[in-house]
């Protein structure tokens, strides 16, 4: 029973990396230009440290610093794979196609996870063992000898099922709302705000900075890259890993809620 | 007499689409608003990420927290008017060609390239050039910078020519459509690149201030013609150049285009 219901989601998570091996000139461009985008944030960073006249800024030294941003690029290709899993259910929802999903006698929730695992595995293998590799051979990063690491991947996988579950959460608005792409763009603005991907959380003033930690967005993102720097103790670690698993447990709840009641209200144009 | 007489008839039919196209649009101001918002939304951030920085360094090599807010809020302005009229493009790397969609244009006796881009236009592109407008105006006042009449005109033209690199930009990166079938990524990843225009280019090493100059010549749409109104570059180094460098890119982005229709095929048997 248990292994016929995996057996039925597999297809759906091989299928995903199989899309995603099948373009591969556009893979290679994307790999190219995402270099790019790191290298463009480190000369501003350059600069930032160049111009300033404390060595550290905020709690960050200049290569602490070359290594948050790796490091954010980096957990953003493990926890934001799913990032785009609110658009896809508008998708669905917006030409039709989520009405075949559900007569399926299988959850939609659940294909959608697959989905998103495969997505995590294909950049796995592809992107982000690629990415570390150049990152240490370059000097951005140095070769990760201690348990953070392994801490580190627990709380990025973490990270991971928190932004599904945000992403599925959120994504089931696009029921109400025949605009959602103008919604979902104001949200990864905000996702990008919080969860520390546009600047540490230490830049803020000190309340600031406490309030936005509590936030679903700083467990996707912030955490993983925190822990992988060595910037939390012990015990802040232990906290930190439990607040992922709460708002995990929570955004869960919130999407079959509103998942319940949003099904009710489904509307698909034509046949 | 010819030549005038069918850019009327191109005015002419861009009203018409225009018109269609806003009255679809209008149906729902909530999508206007949202989009406006969002849009919004991303630019204050980006203030707000300068704010944050300038609270632990007292200038950025050399430049000033206002220096910068004109500049970034300059690089709204071409980018919004882009926004606006060109947003088409968008849809046809993803789909046009792909579908065969294609054919309808090549049937009509009106330009291809001008059909794409009236068929659409992106009201959040507004928003853009609102928000650039008023960081431009506020840094403005805060720098107390000079307003002359000879000034106005230079930022018109400026920003004119800064929208017709981005179009440029995106026209040649979206013609691979022809070739690849699906080149959104590839326009994605271009177009993203303006990120990294809002800042001076001096903070990166010289192969990338020579990509962002003239491989890729999105500086000219913000940080260059942006330094001539700070006082910091001539007219000559600027804005003459950047005119030249938007019409041969557009040159060159229209030719990439025109081959691509030669090579078109339609989908399907």
């Amino acid at each position: 029973m248990r292994i016929n219901r995996i057996k039925c989601y597999t297809p759906f998570a091989l299928n995903t990396i199989k899309r995603s091996m099948a373009y591969k000139g556009a893979f290679f461009i994307t790999l190219v230009s995402r270099l790019f985008t790191v290298f463009v944030i480190y000369f501003l960073w350059k600069a930032i440290y160049g111009s300033s006249v404390n060595s550290i800024i905020r709690g960050f030294s200049f290569p602490e610093m070359t290594a948050y941003i790796t490091m954010n690029f980096l957990t953003g290709l493990i926890t934001g794979v799913t990032g785009s899993i609110a658009m896809q259910i508008a998708f669905d929802v917006s030409d039709g196609s989520i009405s075949i999903q559900l007569v399926r006698p299988i959850s939609y929730r659940l294909i959608k996870f697959s989905e998103s695992l495969g997505g995590l595995c294909g950049n796995g293998f592809f992107q982000i063992i690629p990415f570390f590799l150049i990152f240490i051979v370059i000097g951005f990063i140095k070769v990760p000898m201690s348990i953070n690491f392994i801490l580190y991947l627990f709380s990025a996988f973490l990270g991971f099922l928190c932004m599904f579950c945000f992403g599925f959460f959120f994504g089931l608005f696009s029921f109400y709302t025949t605009y959602f792409f103008g919604f979902n763009m104001a949200m990864s603005v905000i996702l990008q705000f919080f969860s520390g991907s546009l600047i540490p959380l230490t830049f803020f003033p000190e309340y600031l900075e406490k309030t936005f930690r509590l936030f679903p967005f700083a467990s996707m993102n912030y955490t993983p890259i925190m822990i992988y720097l060595g910037k939390l103790s012990g015990k802040e670690i232990v906290y930190a890993l439990m607040l992922q698993i709460v708002w995990i447990l929570l955004l869960y709840l919130a999407g079959k809620i509103l998942w319940s009641s949003a099904i009710k209200r489904l509307t698909i144009l034509g046949g | 007499m010819n030549m005038i007489k069918k850019c009327k008839r191109y005015i002419n039919l861009y009203k018409i689409f225009l018109v269609q196209y806003m009255k679809t649009q209008m149906q729902s101001k909530v999508d206007f608003a949202v989009g406006f918002f969002s849009f919004f939304l991303n630019q204050m951030l980006g203030i707000v990420f300068l704010y944050l920085i300038f609270e632990q360094i007292p200038d950025l090599n050399g430049w000033s927290f206002y220096q910068l807010v004109f500049i970034y809020g300059y690089a709204q302005i071409p980018r919004g008017i882009d926004h606006f009229f060109t947003n088409n493009l968008w849809i046809f790397t993803r789909k046009t060609v792909k579908e065969g969609l294609f054919d309808r244009y090549l049937l009509r006796p009106v330009n291809p390239l001008f059909q794409i881009l009236v068929e659409q236009c992106c009201p959040d592109g507004i928003g853009e050039l609102l928000v650039g407008m008023v960081l431009v105006i506020y840094a403005t006042v805060h720098l107390s910078m000079a307003i002359t009449i000879g000034s106005i005109i230079w930022f018109v033209i400026s920003i004119i020519f800064g929208a017709l690199i981005y179009l440029s930009l995106k026209l040649l990166l979206a013609t691979n459509a022809f070739f690849f079938m699906d080149a959104y990524q590839i326009l994605y990843l271009g177009y993203n690149l303006s990120d990294f225009v809002k800042y001076p280019l001096g903070i990166y090493n010289k192969p990338i201030r020579f990509t962002l100059s003239y491989i890729i010549p999105l500086g000219f749409t913000a940080f260059i013609p942006a330094s001539f109104f700070l006082g910091t570059s001539t007219l000559y180094s600027t804005i003459i150049v950047e005119i030249i460098v938007a019409v041969i890119f557009f040159f060159i982005a229209y030719r990439y285009f025109c081959f691509g229709c030669n090579k078109y095929e339609s989908a399907g048997n």
